[in-house]
């Protein structure tokens, strides 16, 4: 009896031997996580939406008007939209007067992966000093929603109808947006964190088993 | 104790930066020079977020003459007709001017050369619609009937005050974004 008891405690001692060597490996994913959320918030200084003009500068070409993914940040927080501070929101008003549903519902979209991309930092801190895997589950969720809404926010700005309005009958000028390389890191980092997920569940039913 | 007076801080702080960034995004009815072309066509584009307030700026005064014959005097300096592009199709950009007193000749506004009637205005607009003005269009400073009469619009600026630039060499005539 004794020595079955003894089995048995030894049985789920190993079990949680192999769940903490398990979890330990899982240590170093929410760095990573922080790593690839500083980087996406490093990829909104890249232009979210620009004309080019192979006619400026007295002949050569150049960027006509243009918005990065910060100065879309602050108007949609700010509902700015209108405003001619270039400096703070780029030239967003041209683009609002043109297309104003296209404008502001990418605005909205920035505003919202970046409160997810701060979560995830938030989340991961805390999934790191807490020793909490668990975390690495809601970092791949983010990190989804994140990539869905930055490649609809890409699709929006390059299907937008601005050139048919803005650039009249000259074919010069031609509509980019850069805004699909930070929903690319935002594809890699859910990549790593359902990894992270899928490891977690699989040291969990160690537990169970 | 100290994490309350941390968080204070922070408050502080945060509230004074949303004060400054918010403060940053009203309209203002200043046009500098360095903004001049996009302060414009903000105007142009969202009238109704000026309609209350001081518009002062600085230009030179630009008769335009419509296809009946009508005189009507603008208060612009000369920009590309595109929004950055260098394609030659030069435009003005500004307000019709109203306004009860008189308002000085222009002179040499279509040479490209700083020698112009230089004003400082102040006013406000009379409304948000733009005016369609009919003109004729130019060839080498002369009317060229055998092409189209383009159509320019403009917003009218009441004036309450208009005073001569003696000073304007370092004025531009040509504004760019």
């Amino acid at each position: 009896m004794a020595s079955k008891r003894a089995q048995a405690e030894k049985a789920q001692a190993d079990k949680e031997r192999r769940y903490a060597q398990s979890v330990s490996a899982l240590r170093n994913f929410p760095l990573i996580a922080i790593g690839v959320s500083v980087v996406c918030l490093m990829l909104l200084f890249l232009n979210f939406a620009n004309i080019y003009n192979t006619n400026m500068n007295s002949g050569k070409g150049g960027n006509e008007i243009f918005y990065t993914g910060y100065q879309l940040f602050f108007a949609a927080i700010s509902g700015s939209f209108d405003s001619p501070n270039e400096k703070l929101f780029g030239h967003i008003s041209v683009y609002n007067y043109h297309t104003p549903a296209e404008t502001q519902l990418s605005g909205i979209l920035v505003l919202i992966s970046v409160i997810f991309v701060v979560a995830i930092i938030g989340l991961s801190l805390w999934s790191f000093l807490g020793k909490k895997p668990i975390f690495n589950v809601v970092s791949a969720a983010l990190f989804s929603a994140i990539f869905i809404m930055f490649t609809v926010c890409f699709i929006v700005i390059k299907t937008s109808p601005i050139m048919i309005k803005y650039q009249c009958n000259l074919k010069v000028c031609s509509l980019h947006s850069l805004a699909i390389i930070p929903a690319i890191v935002a594809l890699i980092g859910a990549a790593v964190s359902c990894f992270a997920s899928v490891k977690y569940f699989i040291a969990r039913k160690i537990l169970k088993a | 104790m100290k994490i309350i007076g941390k968080f204070f801080v922070l408050f502080i702080v945060s509230a004074l930066t949303f004060c400054c960034f918010f403060s940053a995004c009203a309209v203002n009815g200043d046009i500098i020079e360095e903004d001049f072309f996009m302060s414009m066509t903000n105007i142009q584009q969202y009238p109704k977020n000026y309609s209350d307030i001081d518009i002062r700026y600085d230009c030179f005064t630009y008769k335009l003459t419509d296809i009946n014959g009508q005189d009507h005097l603008c208060g612009v300096r000369q920009c590309s007709s595109g929004f950055g592009c260098t394609c030659g199709n030069d435009t003005i950009i500004g307000f019709l001017l109203e306004y009860d007193g008189e308002i000085p000749e222009p002179r040499n506004q279509s040479e490209k050369s700083v020698e112009k009637t230089w004003v400082h205005i102040e006013g406000r607009l009379k409304d948000t619609e733009l005016r369609e003005i009919q003109i004729y269009a130019y060839t080498d400073g002369k009317i060229d009937y055998q092409k189209k009469p383009e159509t320019v619009k403009f917003l009218v600026l009441t004036v309450s005050e208009i005073n001569l630039i003696n000073d304007y060499q370092n004025l531009k005539y040509y504004v760019t974004k």
